[in-house]
């Protein structure tokens, strides 16, 4: 890139001025104030265009500081500069709102206006790179932190994207921020209370499986004792009642005792054997008593006229024949005798078994008016049957009133341990039931922090997703940064020892672009040199940044009263450098004449022009 | 005989409850079993079959008698039941010590168990989880037994923590039915052999779509199934292809016309297309929107990368598209997401300023 014309319209205290540059070294000299650096600004304003800036901006920036002081209308100028075959015209009206520009690119075939983003600059050319790598003003207070993280921007972004707007750190930062606000966003306590939910879950299963399943169980046993106990209670009221009534009953008969009633029993047995004999064999049962007597009568006068004939009997000869009915008439008096007899006996025993029976009767049933029969003998023996069941039905009831009493009494006995056991198997089954609402209250909360933990994830994601852009931006950007470290380091070594007369075997610029002299293989930081020698280091660097950043194209350098720190020796040696070594244009601001005496005496040609 | 298949009614879950419509679908959901038993008894089903999930957590005594009570109204209805992932049976919990009235079958332990319907000579086998997450692939390997009767499958599982399956080796293992449960979205597969009836509610933004169950008649060699709609309310799904000169109030005011269009549905707004990088769109705003459920942002900054791309080898975004783009990593939504990301620092942030540069 060369320039070749530059026309100032007004600029600054700049007015009509035109300049032509040419190859090589151009000089351009004045006195302080004589507008040396209002040309350097109005070059770089006039390639790249000026901003008119608003409210502070604009009171402290370019634009107002070289609005001219008359004739504003004609605020501007124009540059020429060619690149190879291709000639461009940058003409700028600074006094326009916003400031116009009219640009037109010259080539072999055609020319042809362009709109600003068309112009043909070199790669990765702009006003910031320009101002800070092709503009050497006061190189010195321009390094340090500022200059090295610029530079390693600038490096990567113009070796890599041609466009300086691209800012890599400012990239990296604002990927930083972004990630940052994203972190902000994660709901770390849901996280916490989530996880601290796992464990209470953990617990509360643990818990809930091992309390109070018994409850159920003891409450089915309780309820059938307590029902037993009502049922054995109601029971044993109705058994006592029983008793008592049955009991009551026997007391009234006047006995209380089995054995007698069983005797009485055992006796009207007898009875009512004695009295059915008597009544079958002794009350004419089968033949009247009447009946008998007569016939017994009857037999003896036959008898008694029997023996009374007997004799005659006897002789009349008539055998022994009429014997028989005198035997059989004696045979049945006899019988009669024995009869009547026993009838006699029977009458009084029956007689007996009567007063017996009735006795009895009265003693049982005292308002009865008993006579004393079979029947009733029959009667009684079944009512004392009935008194010798009820004896057993009493014994059965009192067996069981003492079984019921028995189980009651035992029943009762456990009911407080068990009701201990159940009240607390109760307790343990209400805290089971709480564990389990609280574990469904845990599980419900998990459930509700799905959406937030879900979000967690997807903000992660996006956090990751952020990272893995960053850590690609600096990957990419170190990449840049080594393929560019090497030649830099090797052309600024190179440079820097050349221009200090080899008293420096050159130097080394760190990751960082922090900048050390090399001198008999020792590290010397800028701020152990000299004030001339840290000059030729950054100059030496700056240079190498140039010819690294534009490798095939020489581009032009602007130096404002960047010497002004040099002895005579190291001056010669740069600018001796300069016409050797640097085949570009190089623009020389000065106000001393140091410069052009040092270019008479070594003999350098240049352009000179006084402002 | 016919019968109803369900699955998944989650009582107890309270969907969108931070929406206005929150308390309309906790009611739906609520009532759903009331109305399937009122559906069962207006349909006159013979079986009931309810593949899991019926609550939305491991149920409490109080919700075990409300859904009992329920089941006891049903005239002639049998009642089958297995519990699923979400309302898994914990030894000891009350859903393990629930007594269901007799109409009612509960398979509830974990091991494949059956009841048995004489007069529809039908077996229903099942089993119930007793944990949260299974993953083993049983349900692939039960075979029906070969005993004349016919065999119901009642299960509850199809993804990778929930008994993964596949319905053409359930339909080989010799079932009648496989009424299964879990997902919430109807599925049907082997000829209706084997089917999910999804959730009879929609409980989830991303259940689109109708939700019902399925009712079925099951004669000597018929077998037939008929889908039934059970819920009048659907999470739709809107997509908005976005363009690069579309803006905020644009976007806005389409979201809005579309769910006035569609006022009886909830809107999950997918967003879809380029847009301005400097535009991002603001998924709070959109969600203030009435009706819209859900704003998922698929869109792209409208970079163009294909320019990046054709840049020399050695510039910046070239590179750095090309290093989320090479090897494959174009169709990697992490590495997309990731490009963008850079793409919006390099451009929007360069130098400092928030002007987007193409």
């Amino acid at each position: 890139m060369k320039l070749t014309k530059c026309v100032i319209r007004q600029f600054g205290s700049l007015r009509n001025k035109s300049f032509d540059f040419g190859d090589g070294i151009t000089l351009i000299s004045g006195k302080n104030e004589s507008g040396k650096s209002t040309l350097h600004t109005a070059i770089t304003a006039l390639l790249f265009g000026m901003e008119k800036g608003k409210g502070r901006a604009a009171a402290s920036g370019v634009y107002r500081a070289n609005l001219p002081w008359s004739e504003p209308d004609l605020y501007g100028g124009f540059v020429t500069w060619t690149r190879g075959e291709v000639k461009v015209t940058a003409d700028r009206d600074f006094s326009r709102t916003p400031p116009q520009s009219r640009l037109i690119v010259e080539e072999p075939a055609r020319v042809r206006q362009i709109s600003p983003e068309e112009v043909p600059f070199p790669d990765g050319l702009s006003p910031y790179v320009f101002t800070n790598t092709l503009s050497f003003r006061q190189i010195g207070a321009a390094t340090g932190d500022g200059l090295a993280a610029d530079l390693q921007n600038h490096v990567m972004n113009l070796r890599s994207s041609g466009d300086e707007r691209l800012n890599v750190r400012a990239a990296a930062d604002s990927l930083k921020a972004r990630r940052k606000a994203l972190e902000r966003r994660i709901d770390t306590a849901a996280e916490a209370e989530d996880a601290s939910l796992d464990l209470t879950l953990r617990d509360l299963e643990r818990r809930t499986l091992s309390e109070g399943g018994d409850y159920d169980r003891l409450k089915a046993e309780a309820d059938a004792r307590d029902a037993r106990i009502r049922e054995l209670t109601a029971e044993r009221e109705r058994t006592d009642r029983d008793l008592r009534q049955k009991e009551a009953l026997l007391t009234n008969m006047g006995t209380t005792s089995r054995e007698a009633i069983e005797d009485d029993l055992r006796r009207t047995g007898v009875l009512c054997e004695q009295m059915e004999i008597y009544e079958r064999d002794y009350t004419g049962g089968r033949i009247g008593s009447g009946v008998l007597n007569v016939l017994s009568l009857v037999t003896v006068l036959v008898l008694l006229f029997s023996i009374f004939f007997l004799n005659r009997i006897i002789q009349s000869g008539t055998g022994l024949w009429p014997l028989i009915p005198l035997f059989a008439a004696a045979l049945l008096a006899a019988t009669f005798f024995v009869r009547l007899t026993r009838q006699a006996d029977a009458n009084a025993a029956d007689e007996k078994n009567r007063q017996i029976l009735t006795g009895m009767l009265s003693r049982y049933l005292p308002d009865y008016e008993a006579q004393g029969t079979l029947k009733e003998a029959g009667e009684m023996k079944v009512y004392l049957e009935k008194v010798v069941q009820l004896f057993d039905y009493l014994a059965e009831k009192r067996r069981v009133f003492e079984q019921d009493t028995e189980e009651l009494v035992s029943l009762s006995a456990s009911r407080e341990a068990m009701n201990e056991a159940l009240n607390e198997q109760l307790v343990r089954k209400v805290r089971r039931e709480q564990w389990e609402l609280e574990l469904r209250e845990a599980m419900a909360r998990k459930e509700a922090l799905k959406p937030v933990l879900k979000e967690n994830e997807r903000l992660r994601n996006e956090i990751a997703a952020i990272a893995r852009a960053g850590a690609v931006l600096t990957v990419l950007a170190e990449d840049a940064s080594a393929n560019f470290g090497a030649p830099l380091t090797r052309e600024a070594s190179a440079i820097f020892s050349e221009i200090t007369g080899g008293a420096y075997d050159g130097l080394e610029v760190s990751d960082s672009l922090e900048l050390f002299a090399l001198s008999a293989g020792r590290k010397i930081a800028p701020g152990a040199l000299s004030a001339g020698a840290m000059e030729q280091l950054y100059f030496s660097f700056r240079l190498a940044v140039v010819r690294c950043l534009w490798p095939h194209e020489e581009m032009p350098l602007f130096f404002d009263d960047s010497f002004a720190m040099y002895d005579s020796e190291r001056l010669d040696a740069c600018l001796r450098w300069l016409h050797e070594n640097y085949r570009g244009q190089v623009f020389l601001f000065t106000c001393q004449d140091r410069e052009k005496k040092t270019l008479d005496r070594l003999g350098i040609p240049y352009d000179s022009f006084e402002l | 005989m016919r019968f109803i298949h369900t699955a998944d009614l989650h009582l107890g879950m309270l969907p969108d409850k931070d929406k206005p419509w929150g308390p309309a679908r906790a009611d739906a959901v609520r009532t759903s079993l009331l109305r399937l038993t009122e559906i069962c008894a207006r349909e006159d089903v013979d079986l009931l079959l309810i593949a899991g999930d019926l609550f939305h957590a491991p149920p409490t005594e109080r919700e075990l008698k409300d859904a009992d009570y329920l089941f006891s109204t049903l005239p002639r209805t049998k009642v089958v039941l297995i519990a699923g992932n979400h309302d898994f049976v914990r030894p000891g919990s009350a859903y393990a010590r629930f007594a269901f009235c007799p109409q009612v079958t509960f398979l509830s332990s974990p091991e494949l168990s059956s009841v048995f319907f004489p007069q529809w000579d039908l077996e229903v086998h099942g089993f119930s989880y007793d944990a949260q997450v299974l993953t083993d692939d049983r349900l692939d390997t039960f075979r029906a037994p070969e005993d004349g009767r016919r065999h119901i499958l009642l299960a509850h599982g199809g993804d990778a923590d929930h008994l993964p399956l596949h319905p053409a080796r359930i339909a080989a293992n010799g079932w009648d039915y496989a009424a299964l449960g879990h997902l919430h979205r109807p599925a049907l597969a082997q000829d209706g052999r084997v089917a999910i009836p999804g959730s009879p509610e929609a409980l989830d933004r991303s259940e689109t779509g109708a939700h019902g169950f399925y009712l079925g008649t099951m004669k000597k060699n018929e077998f037939s199934l008929e889908w039934r709609t059970f819920s009048d309310f659907r999470y739709t799904e809107v997509t908005v292809n976005m363009t690069p000169e579309m803006t905020a109030s644009g976007l806005e005011s389409l979201i809005r016309r579309r769910a006035d269009d569609l006022a009886r549905e909830v809107l999950n707004v997918r967003l879809v297309g380029r847009r301005d990088p400097a535009f991002v769109p603001d998924r709070e705003a959109l969600l203030r929107i009435g009706g819209v459920a859900e704003v998922t942002d698929e869109t792209l900054p409208d970079y163009p990368l294909e320019e990046y791309l054709a840049r020399p080898a050695g510039d910046l975004l070239g590179r750095f598209v090309r290093s989320f783009t090479e090897d494959g990593k174009a169709d990697d939504p992490s590495a997309r997401k990731s490009l963008y990301y850079g793409l919006d620092a390099l451009l929007c942030t360069a130098g400092g300023g928030k002007e987007a540069i193409r």
